[in-house]
């Protein structure tokens, strides 16, 4: 949800970001945060998930000049002065500079500092925009959305702590009042503070009721005016920032609140004013560079938090989610798997035997891991492995390095292992581009809300997907080894691996869509409506149906049936998430932003492939050249 | 000697089989991609439910209708003629016959399988659902008996009516003749200049309908027609009614007052549902629903239960079934929106879909079995590569 800050908010912004008076030389240790809760998008998260998340969505990126996203986060909360120039706001189209009025610079990230100036421009701009259907939205269009949206969140985060960060604006000048409010004078003040003190400053104001007259007023009585019209204008200011970390019961049910609900509201600030005020001593604790004291503020706020909402409000235990943050699996299998593929690739030139067992070790241990991660995924979220389109990716890996680790194991001749190898790397660099969008663990809307389900229909079309996809892998190998002259005995091996995996891929995709059938004649009424992705899935039964028909007919031979297998890639593509494009129909939860011209590269290159081997092989059979 | 004739012979040949699936995934193709500028409805209307396709003025195309049944026959004919019934061949066999069971079950479903909605606000009950496309002109007189309205209904299909067309209404003793109908128009509160007769009857202040081009959705469709109702002794009284008004037209018939409606059909259900809760749960945080549910009560007779329908868990009575599709707020209150199925072969997809299932089940372990045995060194292992078997084998 974009909330939308008119033109002046923004500039009050800009101008309340003063100089925080005692910003530390170095920042302190904040891993004590790490395991902080905060509710995010329905999700409650670790803070060090948050970060992260917040950090690639902004600069597709999981760490900033050498600090941890963690570290970064801090940096925005409690100095958000100092991260105005951190060049984190990734703009992958220039227009869209244009369109905020602004000189596109060098590289593709830029500053806050750098944006502010375009702000108002952007942010009438993102309030047309978002009249348009998602769907009807051109590039620049969704890419002015993404930055408005980035740069709202940046604003919000930085916002979240500046009840604690002490500023001049604040700083109690008349020494008889820092005397009566308790505070030094002359010296920088948060809001948090005053706030403290409003019971004694009201003893004032109330007084005052008596004095009409401005002339009449003490200096300490105009003091306390212009402090509580200051804090006055903030409270009203400092609203809806959705950094939600304290948990609470209300009455409509679980709600939580950022530390400014909490002080514009005295009756949820007098159920709450522990975590506040752990909160504002994390702040001075952080700005002090003292680690120990952010350290003990964290656990004073988190021992608050479990005594108060203990019996109501479940708060989660994220040890596991850190240390799945730590190893990032699904960062390094691309690594690996991709190392994989290139030493068998070199088996294949020379020293076999080295770079062959090289490859399989890698690619064994890849598939473990990349099971380890899922299973953690499936831990952290209770939920099957697949629910989203990020997770169908990393799952159709796994499966398809699966395979070609079974086809492996039963051939030995290195066509297993290539496919392992590269349909892994491809498959998790492109799960690597989803996950710059937000959380990957994200929440469910209701209709997909069925462990059942999930478990039963979503694996098995992803098997199938897995399936297909890897015996086009192998169809790509076929057609090379054919057009190369391989012998018949290898050419046979690698016929069989890609007509048993695409068995594999027939059956699971035609079982997945029966049950797909079955679970929407229990949700929507009908067994099949024509529902783009049901005819997605339709696609490559048909598809899978028609090859193992044409083959078992002679029509097409090995070298037909590779070629097929091969365009039976682009198949799985259209109904993986070419249909989500479309965004129609009721399986469009998936839609994503920015795949159509990637899917038409893809789609182009497969198509010359396929026609240009086609080509070369008529040629030879035409002139009798002897083919399998 | 029956299978080597022509028509057999092109009827069991698997290049039928594949041309007819090779027409039906560009068909599927074409289907979804139609859908994304004309919606799902007339995709199903022009591509997946027909026979044929008119496709440019003058190029007729075979639609899915046409496919499928070659399909099922093409299944048909390759069962009796072409089919060996081994055990090798069992799982097969069996698949198939699931697959003839899932295009069965297709064309059941089209005849048979209605489609309606129910929205209840909290407290209401209700004994009838309205089609989503369909409309029909009824006539009712009404009373209540303590809370509850009693509607005494006749009422006839829009579909296949035309001007001139008359309409009895027995149970009321009324005649009326349709004198106009659009299929798509708007209700007009001010008639064309020159028209000196009285205005028609309608609820809504409608004086004129101004007739519309046709959405190919039919839900965003609504119709007017003009009714010449005759009340024996009395006048006849002309009516106006469109189909985009809630309010139903009154006409006296003596003591009485008999209301006209032009509304979206409405089907009796067997039992009456009233809703008493309708909850909606979000994730915190959020506006995205984590789950939403009716609580609602069913009445039949005497005799009625509470229960609660939500997704993934539809209520079944009889051939109908109900299930959470919608919600809305209002002022009111809230409201539901059930989807009511009424399918007498609901269950033949699932049939259709076991027998599919043991199908594959029993060609895997008949697989499994032989591979087995190969890699064992049993007989299967020479027959099989003395054949020269085209599955497995490249050649």
């Amino acid at each position: 949800m974009i909330k939308s800050l008119t033109p002046f908010g923004f500039v009050c912004l800009l101008g309340l970001w003063l100089p925080a008076f005692s910003a530390p030389g170095q920042a302190p240790d904040v891993s004590a945060l790490r395991s902080m809760i905060i509710l995010h998008e329905g999700r409650q998260k670790p803070l060090d998930t948050y970060a992260r998340t917040m950090l690639t969505q902004f600069s597709g990126r999981s760490r900033y000049a050498g600090h941890s996203a963690l570290e970064w986060l801090a940096k925005v909360f409690f100095t958000p002065e100092k991260t105005k120039q951190h060049t984190i706001f990734l703009i992958n189209n220039s227009q869209t500079l244009e369109a905020m009025g602004l000189e596109p610079g060098e590289g593709r990230r830029y500053s806050y500092q750098q944006l502010a100036p375009g702000l108002k421009k952007l942010s009438e701009v993102a309030a047309e925009v978002q009249k348009i259907e998602e769907k009807d939205r051109n590039a620049v269009e969704a890419e002015i959305l993404r930055i408005y949206n980035n740069l709202t969140q940046y604003i919000n985060m930085a916002a979240t702590f500046q009840f604690a960060i002490p500023y001049e604006t604040f700083a109690v000048k008349d020494s008889s009042l820092a005397h009566y409010l308790g505070l030094e004078a002359d010296s920088a003040q948060s809001y948090y503070s005053l706030f403290d003190k409003a019971g004694l400053m009201f003893q004032v104001l109330d007084t005052l009721k008596s004095k009409p007259s401005t002339d009449n007023w003490t200096p300490l009585e105009q003091e306390i005016m212009k402090l509580t019209q200051k804090m006055f204008q903030w409270s009203n200011f400092y609203r809806n920032i959705p950094v939600n970390l304290i948990p609470m019961m209300q009455e409509g049910g679980e709600v939580w609140l950022s530390p400014w609900d909490a002080l514009n509201d005295r009756n949820t600030l007098s159920r709450v004013k522990l975590e506040v005020d752990a909160l504002a001593a994390m702040c001075e604790s952080y700005l002090r560079s003292e680690a120990s004291g952010v350290k003990q503020a964290r656990s004073a706020f988190e021992t608050a938090v479990r005594e108060r909402v203990a019996s109501d409000i479940a708060v989660g235990s994220p040890n596991l989610e850190l240390i799945y943050n730590q190893v990032n699996p699904f960062f390094w299998l691309k690594v690996i798997y991709g190392l994989g593929a290139l030493l068998l690739l070199a088996s294949f030139i020379g020293w076999r035997r080295g770079f062959y067992f090289s490859a399989a070790l890698l690619v064994i241990a890849g598939v473990l891991l990349n099971t380890a991660g899922i299973l953690t995924r499936m831990a952290i979220m209770g939920r099957p492995p697949v629910t989203n389109l990020y997770e169908t990716f990393i799952f159709v890996g796994w499966a398809c390095v699966l395979l070609g680790l079974v086809v492996e194991f039963f051939q030995r001749r290195g066509i297993g292992l290539l496919c392992s190898g590269v349909s892994g790397f491809f498959l998790m660099m492109i799960a690597g581009k989803y996950a710059r969008e937000g959380d990957t663990m994200g929440m469910l809307v209701a209709v997909l809300d069925s462990n059942f389900w999930l478990a039963t229909h979503v694996v098995c079309i992803t098997l199938g997907y897995a399936g297909a996809c890897a015996a086009g892998v192998v169809g790509h190998v076929y057609v090379v080894q054919e057009l190369l002259r391989v012998s018949k005995d290898r050419l046979r091996d690698t016929y069989r691996a890609m007509y048993g995996i695409l068995a594999f891929g027939l059956v699971f995709s035609f079982v997945g869509t029966v049950l797909g059938g079955i679970w929407a004649d229990q949700s929507w009424g009908r067994f099949w409506g024509w529902d783009p992705k049901e005819n997605g899935a339709l696609l490559i039964v048909l598809w899978c149906a028609i090859l193992f028909h044409a083959r078992m007919d002679g029509i097409i031979r090995g070298f037909g049936f590779a070629l097929g297998a091969a365009a039976g890639i682009m198949v799985v593509m259209f109904a993986w998430f070419g249909v989500n494009l479309m965004g129609v129909g009721l399986h469009s939860y998936g839609f994503t932003s920015g795949v159509f011209y990637r899917l038409m590269a893809y789609g182009s290159f497969e198509t010359i492939f396929i026609l240009s081997a086609w080509v070369i092989y008529l040629y030879r059979q035409n002139s009798g050249q002897k083919t399998s | 000697m029956l299978r080597r004739t022509k028509p057999v012979q092109f009827l069991i040949s698997y290049k039928l089989t594949i041309a007819c699936l090779l027409w039906l995934f560009v068909l599927t193709l074409w289907g979804t991609v139609y859908q994304v500028n004309h919606g799902l409805y007339p995709a199903q209307q022009k591509i997946f439910n027909s026979w044929i396709i008119p496709t440019w003025g003058f190029l007729p195309l075979p639609g899915a209708r046409t496919i499928l049944w070659i399909l099922f026959f093409n299944l048909l004919t390759v069962t009796f003629f072409r089919f060996q019934f081994r055990l090798p061949k069992l799982g097969i066999l069996v698949l198939h016959l699931g697959m003839f069971l899932l295009i069965f079950s297709s064309w059941v479903t089209l005849h048979f399988a209605v489609e309606s909605n129910l929205t209840l606000e909290e407290k209401e009950a209700s004994n009838v659902s309205a089609d989503y496309h369909l409309w029909e002109i009824s006539a009712w007189t009404q009373s209540f008996t303590g809370d509850t309205l009693l509607k005494q209904v006749e009422a006839h299909d829009l579909a296949g009516l035309e001007p001139g067309g008359r309409l009895s209404f027995e149970q009321h003793g009324l005649q009326a003749v349709l004198s106009l109908y659009y299929p798509n128009c708007r209700g007009l509160l001010s008639a064309a200049p020159g028209t000196g007769s009285p205005p028609p009857l309608n609820a809504s202040g409608i004086r004129q309908l101004d007739p519309q081009p046709a959405s190919q959705d039919p839900v965003e469709n609504f119709p007017g027609v003009a009714l010449s109702v005759q009340i024996p002794g009395e006048d006849t009284q002309n009516l106006l009614l469109y189909g985009g008004e809630g309010e139903p037209t009154p006409v006296v018939k003596g003591e009485e007052l008999v209301y006209f409606q032009l509304r979206r059909k409405r089907y009796l259900l067997p039992v009456t549902l009233g809703l008493v809760d309708f909850q909606k749960e979000e994730h915190p945080g959020t506006r995205m629903a984590r789950s939403y549910k009716s609580i609602v009560e069913i009445f039949t007779g005497a005799v009625h239960r509470r229960l609660t329908i939500y997704m993934n868990n539809p209520l079944r009575v009889e051939d109908f079934t109900f299930y959470q599709a919608s919600f809305g707020v209002s002022n009111e209150g809230e409201s539901s929106t059930l989807a009511v199925v009424r399918h007498p072969g609901r269950l033949l997809p699932y049939i259709a879909s076991i027998v599919v299932a043991v199908g594959l089940l029993i060609h895997f372990c008949l697989m499994l079995w032989k591979y087995a045995k190969r890699q064992n060194g049993g007989p299967a292992s020479g027959r099989g590569a003395r054949r020269g078997n085209k599955e497995g084998k490249n050649d």
